[in-house]
């Protein structure tokens, strides 16, 4: 058993959980949503307002800004901020800091550990859409549209992760970081909602990355952008790294029991 | 011989508040050395700074003659530590704890007999063990490497006696091999028994160093008298009393003079009860160190 093994099956529970979850999620839009509509009921479009979710892949990628790409930040903003603060809450940072290996590998196994576990997140969360799809679907969604969604949802995770991960570093550990990290990925997505207005959007939108996922799956030339992409890789690098040179230097917390 | 363990001018704060000042220490090899002090006093801070989990705004750490910034990873292959609170991964069992524990150390370990010596089970769940067997297998962990320097914090806190025996046993032993050892503790008998040197702290200060002969030779007693009628202070205001409170017919006070002396006076008075022990800790700094 090693670093990288501990950090996957310590997470084993949670991931579980979340599974569970997004197949819930998942399950609730096919059965629901294509109901709503057949009797006549038009949801009206978040992305492109003044026009309603007549089709289903339309549907779909509404129901995935609203609450799908919120629940996949969720669960990696937790998983995140359980990377690091987790460990000196529990006491078995010092367990770990004490052993000889430097704080650098240490921090790298988990990270790694960290977007194992979101990458397998996504392909369960794509292998259960896929069959969902095959038993519920109205119509024929392309697999190519889930996969470029799950890619999507996959590079918002990371980000919003690291930057979960580098508020956790930089906070004081007297109290619980959670809170706070699933504040600030409230406000993210507020601000997301917001910049969809028609005046506010130019504005606000570079402040979320929400706002950068592409869910218009109704879309023909439905893509994400290279700048996106971009984006999302840029951002992320950028907190990892900040929360790497804060955690080879700042202090190994004693568990909070101690206080 | 060799110098172990070696700190200059160690300082740490906690934003505004001092967790160490100025701490010189010098540990050599094959010593058993007590800390002692109060809750507060820094010893847990000057542990913790020694292997790193601290980053100190001064001073100075040298350990086998390494400094601890430039070469921590090959430090702490030859440290053992057992933190005050030991924690482990609560899904885990001892065995995978152990297991884990020896990944990053390339020798071979021998956990087995050192299990069997706390009546641990191997496969046991960490989070059905209770304090007193987190606190042994903390001990087990820090020794199945056979390591050079033991930093030990609190190490028997939480252990029944037979257990404390044996953890005593086992230190004593592992020092006999050769392994230096730092104790941090709040109890003085646990000191003197085990450390041929003690290091006193007060509020993040070393204090003083001393050898535990000269230490012991303070002779320090908490006495407790129980008078058949409300006694007379002032015949007690002496030298070698400190600390002296009386409430009602009750005397109480720390005595550092020859017991047979202190036995003699009383004898001239009306006694219904009388207790001598040792003083706990916070007591005995109170006595020596009140100003």
């Amino acid at each position: 058993m090693n670093l990288f093994l501990v950090e996957l099956k310590g997470n084993l529970r949670y991931f579980l959980v979340w599974i569970v979850v997004a197949i819930l999620s998942i399950i609730f839009l096919y059965l629901i949503f294509p109901r709503l509509t057949s009797e006549g009921l038009s949801i009206p479009c978040i992305t492109h307002s003044n026009t309603n979710c007549t089709e289903f892949p339309a549907l779909c990628g509404e129901y995935f800004r609203v609450l799908g790409m919120f629940l996949t930040s969720l669960f990696a903003v937790v998983l995140a901020s359980r990377l690091i603060a987790l460990e000196e809450s529990r006491g078995t940072a010092e367990f770990l800091m004490v052993r000889p290996v430097s704080r650098v590998v240490i921090f790298l196994q988990k990270y790694t550990a960290f977007l194992l576990i979101l990458l397998l997140f996504h392909l369960v969360l794509l292998l259960i859409t896929v069959i969902i799809t095959q038993a519920f679907s109205p119509v024929d969604i392309p697999l190519s549209l889930f996969l470029t969604l799950i890619f999507n949802s996959l590079l918002l995770s990371c980000a919003t992760g690291s930057i979960a991960l580098f508020i956790t570093m930089v906070l004081p550990k007297r109290k619980s970081s959670l809170p706070i990290v699933v504040a600030t990925l409230i406000l993210l997505y507020i601000i997301n909602l917001f910049s969809h207005g028609e005046t506010t959007a130019p504005v606000f939108s570079y402040l979320s990355p929400f706002s950068l996922v592409n869910t218009n799956v109704g879309a023909s030339d439905y893509h994400l952008a290279g700048g996106k992409i971009f984006y999302f890789i840029g951002t992320t690098l950028f907190f990892t790294g900040l929360s790497l040179a804060v955690f080879t230097r700042k202090d190994i917390q004693q568990p909070w029991h101690h206080k | 011989m060799s110098t172990v363990v070696s700190t200059h001018d160690l300082t740490k704060y906690y934003g505004r508040t001092p967790g160490i000042i100025d701490i010189s220490l010098s540990i050599r090899e094959g010593e058993m050395f007590g800390l002692i002090g109060p809750q507060g006093a820094g010893k847990t801070t000057l542990i913790r700074s020694l292997l790193g989990l601290l980053k100190c705004g001064n001073g100075e750490i040298s350990i086998f003659g390494l400094d601890l910034m430039m070469d921590r990873k090959e430090i702490l292959t030859d440290i053992g530590y057992v933190p005050m609170s030991p924690s482990f991964y609560p899904w885990m069992t001892v065995d995978e704890v152990l297991t884990y524990a020896s990944s990053f150390f390339k020798k071979e370990t021998g956990e087995k007999e050192l299990l069997a010596l706390f009546n641990l089970k191997s496969d046991k769940k960490i989070e059905t063990l209770s304090s007193g067997e987190l606190k042994a297998l903390s001990l087990v962990q820090s020794l199945m490497h056979e390591p050079k320097l033991l930093l030990l914090d609190e190490p028997t806190k939480g252990l029944d006696p037979m257990m404390k025996e044996r953890a005593y046993e086992l230190l004593k032993k592992s020092n006999a091999h050769g392994t230096t050892i730092l104790l941090s503790s709040e109890s003085i008998p646990e000191v003197q028994r085990l450390c041929r040197r003690v290091g006193i702290m007060k509020q993040g200060r070393m204090l003083n160093t001393e050898d535990m002969k000269t230490f012991k030779e303070k002779k320090l007693k908490k006495i407790i008298i129980y008078f058949s009628q409300k006694p007379g202070v002032t015949k007690f205001k002496k030298k070698k009393i400190g600390n002296l409170v009386v409430k009602n017919n009750m005397l109480k006070f720390l005595y550092t003079g020859e017991i047979n002396d202190i036995l003699a006076q009383l004898s001239q008075e009306n006694i219904i009860d009388i207790t001598i022990e040792q003083p706990d800790i916070n007591e005995m700094f109170l006595h020596y160190f009140r100003d």
